[in-house]
């Protein structure tokens, strides 16, 4: 598993796209898709008390899998309970996925630092 | 030894300068709190904290502000977490007392300086808040520009320099291994 992170439309998919050479059919936003690249965790993890189990069901199913996560910790504190749990979330869920990844990549300015692994 | 941690919110930072102070092999090891207890989600996060340092041998002490008149064990590892309260405390005050934005940052780098004369390693934990835009009041600004500044303040007097990513360790700046002269730690 390749896990990408990076802040907001700093070019994780454009990355993902071109290093594993798939078209952007096969990108979900839905793990539960099966899709060999899920993009947006962040975004699906708004709705997602506990997300681990379903990404934990998706790596059985697809270990090649590559999850694109923004990365919304570098903030200020918000000001809405729901918003610093949902923060919090993706954080822990970041972190117990960069634990299990093959390969870690962050995006900056549509730069690839590899923080884990190799490319 | 000063070594400065850090990184966004949930990134894993606690885990790694706690992990930094057990690596160490000091036998005392100081963890300094300056989260003042507000609330559920403060006393959750506190005890997820304390679970998280449990067994590690640490013993706690509360140092809210002024942490420029603390005493702490000569030669000992301190762990102080985290700079962004201390300086929330020292500028908006708390209920010992009202604070001062004009003189906050100041405060805390002298109490960072009096923390590493005395402990043979310390390491503090920072937070990354300034990469979602500016886009707040004036007064936040204000405080976001002056904790910036204590942020790069720190860096500059650490010997060693990291900033976590999902948990994993980006060195900006020395290495946490060698000590000022280079000498294995």
């Amino acid at each position: 598993m390749m896990l990408i992170v990076g802040g907001a439309g700093q070019g994780k998919l454009a990355f993902a796209l071109r290093y594993s050479g798939l078209d952007p059919a096969q990108v979900s936003r839905d793990p539960r898709a099966g899709k060999p690249i899920v993009a947006g965790l962040a975004g699906w993890m708004r709705g997602e008390e506990d997300p681990l189990p379903v990404l934990e069901a998706l790596l059985r199913e697809r270990p090649d899998v590559i999850l694109l996560c923004d990365e919304v910790g570098c903030g200020v504190v918000p000001m809405d309970p729901a918003d610093r749990a949902w923060r919090e979330r993706v954080g822990r869920a970041c972190c117990a996925l960069a634990e299990r990844a093959d390969t870690v990549v962050r995006l900056f300015c549509g730069l690839p630092t590899v923080l884990k692994g190799a490319l | 030894m000063l070594i400065f941690v850090s990184g966004g919110s949930g990134s894993g930072k606690s885990a790694f300068a706690e992990g930094l102070i057990v690596q160490s092999g000091l036998a005392e090891r100081l963890y300094i709190a300056t989260m003042a207890p507000f609330g559920a989600e403060g006393q959750a996060r506190i005890a997820r904290h304390r679970a998280l340092r449990a067994g590690k041998g640490f013993t706690t002490c509360e140092r809210l502000r002024d942490l420029e008149g603390i005493d702490v064990p000569p030669g000992c590892a301190a762990l102080l977490e985290d700079l962004t309260n201390l300086f929330a405390n020292e500028w908006f005050g708390t209920e010992e007392g009202d604070g001062d934005p004009d003189t906050a940052g100041e405060k805390v780098l002298r109490g960072l300086r009096r923390l590493r004369e005395q402990a043979a390693l310390t390491v503090v934990v920072g937070n990354d808040l300034f990469s979602d835009g500016m886009d707040y009041d004036g007064e936040t600004l204000r405080y976001l520009r002056a904790l910036a500044e204590v942020n790069r303040a720190a860096a500059a007097m650490a010997d060693a320099v990291y900033e976590v990513v999902c948990g994993i360790p980006v060195r900006h700046k020395g290495d946490a291994q060698r000590g000022r002269g280079g000498e294995r730690l």
